[in-house]
């Protein structure tokens, strides 16, 4: 008997399914095999990397003062509470980087502050992310690590301007969904945000990429089967905003000289965000050899690429680190 | 009933007040007075109201009282009282349909013809309020509510919400009364009416009926009285007869008092959807549009304030990342902003700016008080009371400015420091809408479970007065210091706790080859 094609094994008429709008970012994944740190492991080796470091802490402690000083002066009248998610990942910070402004500045030029805000908060996460990941590495911090940083800084700008799509997005999106789903929006939309560009300024940082680049493999690294990735997240996000909603609620609203225990309390929250930092890019560095490279671009007319000419011709970077054993900061690593 | 009676406080011989005779002191809404009481204050006495519907919800409750001489005058759900401020004695109360608590005016014939009004008889003064509201706001309280209140307009006249923009013809001034054909315009009326100060006796022939719900309250002056409904139909009726003068449809949605001054009507158009909030002029005597400030953003305003020509009002906008606030100064020549400056939090429609010397005053709902130079807009203080605010506005007399608050303390403020100089005891809620009575005298309204009127008079032996400033004001070396407290115990904190563990657990990544490194290498925690 013939197992070719025929009536009793006629092929299924079924054709395969036809992907959809989204299926690319959302679809099944097969889990891979790719390694991934646990959540837990990677949030223990972000609070270690940056409550052993002095300079990070001294840094994101300064950082709240020097800000609070300035939007006193220029007539904030508080309540201090929102200050809890100062140093938080964008975009859960995006929204005091918009509202902010309009506080301190007339309407008309609120927005324009809004936009502008992108660039401290670009070179303060440019220059932290820097020192972690040199830390991570188990170096001491430099002047080579701030170097490090700030040649990060569009990126960093970058994923602030994009932080800002996605506020606007949340912003709308809540408003036509009402208040129930909106509330889910509210907190689905920023947590979505971190989980797809939450490791673009540590990949520019340790890779040297730009800011394009960066970000694309941000979303492919976010996107590696068995991250749990969006998890994470989302318990970041709702542990932020219930930090939020615990110092603001039922303090002072207006108050400008906030006690010890405020100021302890605000601190703690903003190392913890600072620690979320170094949490993504403990998981970065730790699977960033699984991350994929970009296929090459295809220029308009000409015939697809041989993918053995793609891999003397592609990215540099990438090619000089696979010699050398992929290491995010040009030697080899093993994961530990 | 009971007759007015001396206060033990009220100092005997002194003249007669001038009066609050309708919301924030006049149709202008100045909010102030030179002379009057003054801090440090006592309780002369509470004259409480327990049969309000809605007062421990806080959604009904006593409008904004008016006084002339010793007597008060409050409009609640279902009645207008008018309190003895002697003893506290109730006067008269009238029943009244069922509707929002907002506040009535007086007119006195006898101060119309001093300035040139008509001639009256007679020239007893009369207190003018409005009444109904349909269906009520629904929810427990309205299930009180008398529902038959409800009067259809009169006999089956052609009219629609549009009001005429033309003046009515004396002549025809009762039939062009307004009224409403549509069954569901009727259902929401309201309706203006009209009782004598001294008995409470009815004092029209009959109450004027208008398209729609009223939540403006009335603002009088000389003799016209205007009003506003939810449909943006603005009324001038004549006091002494009840009769419209002319009626002007502005669009929108009206909730604040009008104010008059100067011949010309201020309305404040609220827009809460697509359309954008306005401030629009009347010309007061034929109700003719001569101007419109446009916010070009939906949102709501409060009752404007007028002064040596401008007017000042608070606005708040639904804006691109949420509702922004305002005082701003609007010339009443053209209508033009001259300057607007920026508030803490959205402002209440029933509030409006005070104004005293070369100063305006606003307090938001966050329970800023805040204070601008008139001319400029510059701010020259700030207060923060830290209690959320809704209703009423703040009350300056001479130097200092009583606060209302949703705390159930009589906060009392410097007007040229902005310091705290005064804070009473506990008076059992919230405090609103403050009214002077004479030099030594203030009432505010209570609201809260217990609503009523509390008197405070000027007691010289209390407390001495205070210098607190705003805990808005920064001191430096406590945030710094307080900071470096905190700071530094926690980076201490930090690193002997995590120092220690950094080093049992090692570097995150090792390098290939790093052999000792390899050997201590863990698992995952």
């Amino acid at each position: 008997m013939s197992d070719g094609p025929g009536y009793r094994n006629a092929p299924s008429s079924q054709a395969p399914a036809r992907k959809g709008f989204l299926d690319s970012v959302l679809g099944y994944r097969p889990p891979g095999d790719a390694p991934i740190p646990k959540i837990r492991t990677a949030f223990a080796r972000g609070v270690v990397a940056v409550c052993s470091t002095p300079w990070l802490l001294v840094a994101s402690l300064l950082a709240v003062v020097v800000v609070w000083l300035g939007v006193v002066v220029s007539g904030f009248p508080g309540p201090f509470g929102v200050f809890a998610g100062f140093l938080a990942v964008p975009p859960v910070s995006t929204n005091m980087d918009v509202t902010l402004p309009t506080i301190l500045l007339p309407t008309k030029v609120a927005l324009l502050g809004g936009l502008v805000s992108v660039v401290p908060r670009g070179i303060f996460l440019a220059l932290t992310t820097g020192m972690i990941v040199d830390v991570l590495d188990g170096k001491p911090v430099t002047g080579g690590s701030l170097r490090r940083g700030i040649r990060a800084l569009p990126t960093a700008i970058g994923v602030c301007i994009v932080s800002i799509g996605f506020w606007i997005f949340t912003l709308l999106a809540s408003q036509m969904l009402g208040p129930g789903i909106g509330i889910l929006v509210q907190v689905g939309l920023p947590a979505l945000g971190i989980y797809l560009f939450g490791f673009a300024v540590t990949i520019s940082v340790s890779e040297r990429r730009g800011m394009a680049e960066s970000l694309s493999k941000s979303v492919r690294a976010a996107r590696i089967p068995g991250s749990n990735g969006l998890v994470l997240a989302l318990l970041y996000v709702f542990g932020s905003a219930a930090a939020q909603v615990a110092l603001t609620t039922g303090s002072v609203q207006h108050a400008v000289n906030p006690a010890v225990t405020a100021w302890a309390w605000v601190l703690v929250v903003n190392v913890f965000h600072v620690c979320m930092y170094a949490t993504l890019a403990f998981r970065y560095l730790y699977m960033a050899e699984a991350v994929p490279d970009a296929p090459p671009r295809r220029l308009r007319g000409t015939a697809p690429v041989k993918k053995s000419v793609s891999a003397k011709t592609g990215s540099p970077k990438p090619q000089v680190k696979s010699q050398k054993g992929s290491s995010p900061s040009g030697s080899a690593k093993k994961r530990r | 009933m009971a007759g007015p009676a001396t206060s033990a406080g009220w100092a005997l011989g002194q003249t007669a007040p001038a009066g609050w005779t309708q919301y924030q002191g006049g149709a202008a809404h100045p909010g102030s007075v030179a002379d009057g009481p003054a801090a440090p204050f006592a309780v002369d006495h509470v004259t409480t109201f327990s049969d309000l519907p809605g007062g421990s919800s806080e959604t009904l409750g006593l409008s904004a009282p008016i006084v002339t001489g010793e007597t008060a005058v409050v409009v609640g759900p279902l009645t207008v009282q008018a309190v003895s401020l002697g003893d506290g004695g109730v006067e008269w109360s009238a029943p009244r349909v069922f509707g929002p608590s907002v506040p009535a005016a007086i007119y006195d014939p006898a101060t119309d013809v001093q300035s040139g009004g008509t001639t009256c008889k007679p020239c007893d003064p009369v207190v003018v309020y409005t009444e109904g509201w349909g269906t009520g706001p629904g929810g427990a309280t309205s299930s009180s509510s008398p529902t038959t209140s409800v009067r259809p307009g009169p006999s089956g006249e052609a009219s629609s919400s549009e009001a005429s923009p033309t003046p009515s013809p004396a002549g025809a001034q009762g039939s062009s009364s307004p009224s409403a054909t549509d069954p569901s315009a009727t259902a929401v009326a309201s309706d203006v009416m009209a009782r004598n100060l001294a008995d409470g006796s009815r004092a029209w022939d009959t109450q004027l009926q208008l398209n729609a719900t009223s939540r403006t309250g009335v603002t009088m002056d000389a003799s016209t009285a205007f009003v506003g409904d939810i449909r943006g139909n603005v009324y001038a009726i004549d006091a002494s007869t009840g009769k419209v003068r002319w009626t002007r449809n502005v669009g929108g949605f009206l909730d604040s008092p009008l104010a008059a001054a100067d011949g010309q009507v201020l309305v404040s158009v609220d827009a809460y959807s697509a359309e954008s909030a306005k401030l629009v002029a009347l010309d007061e005597s034929t109700g003719k549009v001569d101007w419109v400030y446009d916010t070009t953003h939906p949102g709501y305003l409060t009752s404007p304030s007028i002064a040596e020509g401008r007017a000042f009002i608070g606005v708040t906008s639904g804006g691109t990342v949420g509702l922004v606030s305002s005082l701003a100064s609007v010339d009443l020549t053209n209508g033009t902003v001259e300057w607007e400056s920026l508030l803490s939090a959205p402002v209440t429609f029933a509030t409006a700016p005070p104004i005293s010397g070369d100063r305006v005053f606003i307090e938001d709902t966050s329970g800023d008080v805040f204070a601008f130079d008139r001319a400029s807009g510059d701010r020259a203080w700030l207060f923060a009371t830290n209690k959320s605010f809704v209703h009423g506005a703040p009350l300056v007399v001479g130097e200092q400015i009583l606060i209302p608050n949703s705390g159930a303390t009589l906060i009392v403020l410097d007007a040229a420091s902005g310091h705290q100089v005064f804070g009473s005891a506990d008076v059992g809620g919230p405090l609103r809408y403050p009214a002077p009575v004479g030099t030594d005298r203030v009432i505010f309204i209570r609201g809260g479970s217990e609503p009523g009127i509390v008197t405070f008079i000027t007691d010289p032996n209390g407390a001495a007065l205070t210098d607190v400033p705003s805990p808005t004001t920064a001191d430096y070396g406590k945030i710094l210091s307080n900071f470096a407290l905190a700071a530094v115990g926690l980076t201490l904190l930090s690193l002997v706790v995590f120092r220690p563990v950094a080093r049992r657990m090692g570097p995150a990544f090792f390098v290939e080859g790093d052999e000792a490194a390899e050997l201590t290498a863990g698992e995952d925690l």
